[in-house]
């Protein structure tokens, strides 16, 4: 008897649940979004994709806010709980971001891991999600916010660094990223 | 600046973008947009959004906020009302804020764009497809259309009479069809090579002067070139003809001329027969001279321009004796003689002279800007010239001579056909005072009352020849032993143009003098003829005595006539007596003998008229083959009481009856003197006793035989005579 048909016969005796096969729900999403996000981009391009995206990053970002302002206890979150808010949300959905600054003017973020693991990887749609979370949470507490994404995974980067501008801002950055107001 | 550059950019591209505040009212919309909801250029914010969607104003007021929040372009379900089925406008919206217009606040674009993805690309595709399908399908059939056209417009080209050359702007022949090529004998391979002008050149004028081809005008002007008639002329081999030729230019669209089409025929053969028959109709057929049609015509022109700086002098010729050459050499040698004296008189004419032959033997000659003097002076070097001729026919020799008549007209606007009579009263006065002259006219020619009476006259006369106011009347001849009507003698009768009668014994001797005798002879015997057929076909048997002038006997002419005419009124035999006088046939006897004899073997008989006025040579009346002796009636009007009279009828009665012929005794007027005649034995009366000439023939005479006795004898013996003629 063949050796390979001998253990596939080994295995076969064995129930489902005791099968080493990497599913959870986590991993079952995640797989689900970078297909779903993979899909609509071969379908409409990345450009309507990240329209498409945008429209259920803005729901996430008000229903997140919503939570920590509750949570805080606050009308509006100032700029120091805003970039904790944000660190916050993507470390409980296993990202790895960090606040690298912080001032009146702006936010800067780094990231080492994405929540969506290596499944984010040709799917830069993804990254406006992170995009409209952010700067809908910003802007809904200061009114006025604009996220650029210098560096992204999603785009082959070793990191990601995401700046979120409190105010418009006047230097090269001016002609760049995505504005969000308050709704 | 870059706000207005930017409006043209979003103005420029296919899909719809929609300005709007956040309560949805539109601030501004593209091209696109306007076209596709028929909006107005300046909206001015009175138009709401909601009112070109299907979705709810709670729906859209939700979908607007949620888009003013960023400016990353966000799908929004909008669903609008001017939506095709078959492909959906997908909407974006983002926040856009205007920094350049802040008091607009905060506003949402709209950028909807066409379904892109699935079936509505493919139907996208589709369309197109079916668009490019259909505009394929016409292109093909234009192709068609126009290979077709093509097609039959060369058939068409080629199959017309007409030559065609068509050109491009610069001249040089594109088409040149079989009618082109055979006309001009170049190959339609070669003309395509060459230049208009290489194939075909066009002169005009006396001078042939070289003038553009219609063609060539045509191209330059842009303008066409209507019908055209010129001397063309074939390059190559230099063969030439009249053309008529048109063209017309190719223009574009845009009215640029881009070639020319000449078409064209030749018309050498029409061209030649009208000028036949122009000249037909302004020509002598005989003489080749101008009629009396151009005559009138030149010389009315030439009056409208004499004055006394530039006189016209205009010449009457009628030549001399004329009949005489007719008559007795035939017509062929009248015709002949015609020719020469024209061939003469031409010779010492100028360019500008005009010569017509407007009669038998009239003539006349305007000499525009000839003073009198110049015109007497060519006058008789023409009336010299034709003296010195000897016109010679069949072994005869005959003198010619012209009258010739002048008038020089130094002022404008003379009437032609006066002009025309002033010349011909001068030749008639020229004519009058011997022939072979030339009278000038003068004012007073025309008082003279004689030459004034003879010259309205001899008008009449000609006038009631062309009009035929002329008419015959019939006076009966009666048998003497019976008053039977044997013959009518037929009497010419003429009216004047106010109607009026005139007497023969007035106008006979006019026409004798002018040469009209041979003319009204012709026209009493042809009158006569028909009357004798005209009768016949009714039954009636009608005999004619009708009268010849001295002039005509002898005519070959006349002759020839006669023999034409009893063929045409197929008159019968011993139907027609011809009376000639004594005197005229005595003057050429042995003329008048030939002539009588061939005229008696067409079945007519003769009579020698007033017989004892003239000679009363009986040795001519034993010679000359007549049946009757007409006595002339100055003899019997005073028969019964003038005994010489009496004696001379008797004589002449025994004498004409001893040479086996009729007597016939005129004046006839009362029943005594029938009583004597009877006695002397005279076979025929003519007189008023028995009728008056009357416009018809009667067939019974006005007095009845009852109180007259017969003679039997002479009745017979009349037969016997007749029948031997």
């Amino acid at each position: 008897m063949d050796q390979d048909l001998c253990i596939g016969f080994v295995m076969s005796d064995m129930n489902a649940e005791q099968l080493s096969i990497e599913l959870d729900r986590d991993l079952f999403l995640r797989n689900l979004l970078r297909e779903l996000s993979g899909t609509l981009e071969e379908l409409v391009g990345l450009e309507e994709a990240s329209g498409y995206i945008s429209l259920v990053g803005q729901k996430i970002g008000d229903w997140l806010n919503r939570e920590y302002r509750d949570e805080f206890n606050l009308q509006r979150l100032p700029p120091d709980k805003i970039a904790q808010v944000l660190v916050d949300l993507k470390a409980r959905i296993e990202g790895g971001f960090e606040l690298a600054s912080i001032d009146d003017q702006k936010i800067v973020l780094t990231n080492t891991r994405c929540p969506f693991g290596d499944k984010v990887l040709g799917r830069k749609s993804l990254c406006m999600m992170t995009s409209t979370v952010f700067g809908t949470i910003a802007a809904e507490n200061n009114g006025y916010a604009k996220v650029i994404l210098k560096r992204t995974i999603a785009a082959g980067d070793a990191g990601c660094e995401v700046v979120v501008y409190l105010s418009p801002p006047i230097d090269d950055d001016a002609l760049r990223g995505i504005e969000y107001y308050e709704g | 600046m870059a706000f207005e550059t930017l409006r043209r950019l979003i103005d420029s591209i296919p899909d719809i973008f929609i300005l709007v505040d956040l309560d949805g009212r539109l601030l501004a919309a593209n091209r696109a947009a306007q076209r596709q909801f028929d909006l107005p250029p300046a909206l001015q914010g009175g138009i709401e959004l909601a009112s070109l969607l299907q979705t709810t104003p709670k729906e859209l007021r939700a979908a607007l906020a949620r888009a003013g929040r960023s400016t990353n372009p966000m799908l929004v379900p909008l669903k609008w009302l001017k939506q095709r089925e078959d492909l959906n406008l997908k909407t974006f919206a983002s926040r856009f804020d205007a920094a350049a217009l802040p008091e607009l606040g905060r506003m949402v674009a709209l950028h909807c764009s066409w379904q892109k993805h699935g079936t509505g690309q493919f139907s996208l595709l589709n369309r197109e497809l079916e668009s490019n399908r259909r505009t394929l399908v016409k292109l093909l059939e234009s192709k068609r259309t126009i290979e077709y056209e093509h097609q039959r417009s060369l058939i068409t080209l080629q199959s017309i009479a007409d030559a065609v050359i068509a050109t491009d702007r610069l001249g040089f022949v594109e088409i040149f069809n079989d009618a082109a090529v055979k006309l001009t004998q170049v190959s339609e391979e070669q003309a395509k090579n060459m230049h208009i002008s290489e194939i075909l050149e066009m002169v005009e004028g006396p001078y042939e002067t070289e003038v553009q081809t219609p063609l060539e005008a045509c191209l330059q002007s842009g303008e066409p070139s209507l019908s055209h008639e010129a001397r063309a002329r074939v390059q190559h081999n230099e063969a030439e003809f009249i053309i008529s030729a048109s063209a017309s230019p190719i223009k574009m669209e845009s009215g640029r001329v881009v070639g020319a089409v000449m078409v064209f025929r030749d018309i050498s053969e029409l061209h030649q027969t009208q000028n036949q028959i122009r000249f037909l109709a302004e020509h002598d057929l005989l003489t080749g001279v101008a009629n009396r049609h151009q005559f009138n015509r030149s010389l009315a022109e030439t009056l409208d321009r004499t004055s006394r700086e530039n006189p016209c002098s205009l010449i009457f010729f009628d030549m001399d004796l004329f009949k005489i050459v007719n008559d007795t050499a035939g017509h062929q040698a009248g015709d002949q003689l015609l020719k020469d004296i024209v061939r003469i008189i031409r010779s010492r004419l100028r360019n500008t002279d005009l010569f017509a032959r407007i009669g038998g033997d009239e003539f006349t000659l305007l000499l525009p800007g000839t003073n009198h003097e110049n015109a007497v002076n060519l006058t008789n070097q023409i009336l010299h010239l034709v003296k010195r001729f000897v016109f010679r026919w069949d072994n005869h020799a005959f003198d010619v001579t012209l009258s010739a008549g002048l008038t020089t007209i130094e002022h404008r606007g003379m009437d032609s056909s006066e002009a025309i009579r002033q010349a011909d009263l001068a030749c008639y006065v020229a004519k009058r005072a011997g022939g072979n002259q030339l009278h000038c006219f003068a004012p007073d020619d025309g008082t003279g009352r004689s030459n004034l009476n003879e010259y309205n006259l001899l008008s009449e006369i000609r006038r009631a020849l062309d009009r035929n106011d002329l008419s015959l009347n019939f006076q009966p001849l009666v048998d003497i032993r019976n008053f039977e009507v044997a013959f009518h003698e037929v009497l010419l009768r003429m009216t004047d143009s106010r109607g009026l009668l005139i007497s023969p014994a007035e106008f006979i001797p006019v026409a004798e003098r002018n040469g009209l005798m041979g003319d009204i002879d012709l026209w009493v015997i042809t009158s006569a003829f028909k009357t004798i057929n005209r009768d016949k076909q009714e039954g009636q048997s009608l005999n004619l005595s009708i009268n010849l002038s001295g002039r005509s006997i002898g005519s070959k002419e006349l002759l020839a006539r006669i023999r034409e005419l009893i063929a045409r009124y197929e008159v019968p035999k011993h139907s027609v007596i011809f009376e000639i006088t004594e005197t005229a046939a005595i003057e050429n006897i042995d003329t008048a003998i030939e002539f009588v004899n061939e005229i008696r073997e067409l079945g007519c008989l003769f009579s020698l008229d007033d017989f004892g006025a003239g000679f009363s040579s009986f040795k001519y009346l034993r010679s000359l083959p007549v049946e009757f002796v007409k006595i002339d009636g100055s003899f019997i009007v005073n028969i019964l009481k003038d005994s010489a009279n009496e004696a001379m009828v008797r004589a002449i009665h025994q004498i004409a009856h001893a040479l086996g012929k009729v007597t016939v005794a005129e004046y006839v007027e009362d029943a005594e003197t029938i009583d004597l005649l009877r006695e002397i034995g005279i076979d025929y009366g003519q007189g008023f006793y028995w009728g008056k000439p009357t416009p018809e023939p009667q067939f019974e005479s006005d007095v009845s035989i009852e109180t007259e006795a017969k003679s039997t004898k002479l009745v017979a013996e009349t037969k016997l005579t007749l029948d031997r003629a």
